[in-house]
């Protein structure tokens, strides 16, 4: 089995209970604005985001609640690890650090703790501390030199 | 029988793509153009030339080798090259069967569908590409009026699959609308369980199984 199929299985096997009601898109959307704004204040950004891609980062942010949000309302876990290890990939390819999810993930936790009702912030803070927990395993998954080998 | 061996399709979609790169949208075309004279049949020209091209190049984009401008440019030149070859393609309707094709909401990525409809077009179907930004009641009236016999939804970036279920949801619930659906998109393709989790019918791999599966839904 390689990677990419364990943590699939790992976290069907983890799984947290779906929410039976999502807050709006709205609502979700605020977050990034509010986790831009922590993320600008963090020690040393540009060690861990390339300042030219200060930009990509912030829609980042807005895509990755987009995306939080439709997890919410339609679960896989399947999918779940496949967009999770694109976007890593594909955001380390443009030079973000691993650094960069070990800070962002933490404040994403925070804001859906005081931002969303109960149940659906334990639904998405499980999945939060699911990706921190294999910060591990995904890194040579999605290292930049993966994706030149022509893994994908 | 086309008359292209695979060696020389692969050929054509190196020296397509490096023009793409290059900028140059008049070689790019003459070379589609020539290969078509040639004898290169279509739905292999849009699989294993455009459809290839396409992923090449949003991997480049992905290990920031190009520009975001460089891809869109590609997708508009390759968009520009199957609008002239339309006529080409335009089928009689002799089917009998009606397919509606869009990509979901916010959905900007639309060259797949309007790939899955061309495929259905060359099948005789009567179709219909919307493109994207459509909003669901529009579709849904749409799809009412035209009595598609299938609606066929596309979704690229994985945050509108939430939207997809929505969609689906809203045809599903109007009375006035009984079409089969099929999504398809990045997400579908790598998950299919996503299929069932938005109360679509089936979904297909690329356009020439999505006619595949669309005669099975509505037969």
């Amino acid at each position: 089995m390689d990677t990419l199929e364990f943590l699939k299985d790992s976290l069907a096997l983890d799984r947290p209970a779906a929410p039976e009601a999502v807050s709006s898109q709205d609502i979700h959307l605020s977050m990034a604005a509010a986790l831009n704004e922590r993320m600008e204040k963090e020690p040393d950004l540009d060690l861990i985001v390339p300042f030219e891609k200060r930009g990509m980062m912030r829609e980042n942010h807005i895509n990755h609640f987009r995306y939080m949000h439709s997890v919410a309302r339609v679960f896989s876990h399947g999918d779940f690890v496949e967009t999770v290890a694109w976007a890593m990939r594909t955001y380390r390819g443009h030079g973000f650090a691993l650094e960069y999810w070990r800070r962002m993930l933490p404040h994403c936790i925070e804001l859906c703790q005081s931002r969303l009702p109960l149940q659906e912030s334990r639904f998405l803070v499980g999945l939060y501390e699911w990706i921190l927990g294999n910060i591990q395993e995904l890194d040579p998954l999605t290292a930049p030199e993966q994706m030149q080998a022509g893994e994908q | 029988m086309s008359g292209f061996s695979h060696d020389r399709t692969m050929k054509l979609a190196d020296d397509y793509q490096q023009a793409l790169l290059d900028g140059q949208r008049d070689k790019a075309s003459a070379l589609i153009i020539d290969a078509l004279d040639d004898g290169l049949a279509i739905p292999s020209l849009y699989l294993d030339v455009f459809q290839l091209t396409q992923h090449r190049i949003g991997r480049l984009w992905q290990q920031n080798k190009v520009s975001v401008a460089v891809e869109h440019y590609s997708t508009a030149v390759t968009q520009l090259i199957m609008s002239n070859l339309f006529p080409r393609i335009v089928g009689d309707g002799s089917a009998g069967k009606t397919v509606v094709g869009c990509c979901v909401s916010s959905e900007l990525h639309e060259m797949g569908m309007r790939m899955v409809c061309d495929f259905f077009e060359m099948n005789n179907w009567t179709t219909h590409f919307l493109g994207s930004g459509m909003p669901d009641a529009d579709l849904v009236g749409f799809v009412r009026d035209k009595q598609a016999d299938l609606v066929c939804i596309s979704c690229t970036t994985s945050y509108n699959v939430q939207a997809v279920k929505s969609l689906v949801a809203a045809l599903s619930d109007d009375a006035g609308t009984m079409s089969a659906i099929m999504v398809g998109g990045a997400p579908f393709a790598a998950n299919p369980d996503l299929v069932a989790l938005v109360g679509a019918n089936a979904t297909a791999a690329d356009a020439r199984e999505a006619v595949r599966k669309g005669w099975e839904l509505v037969s």
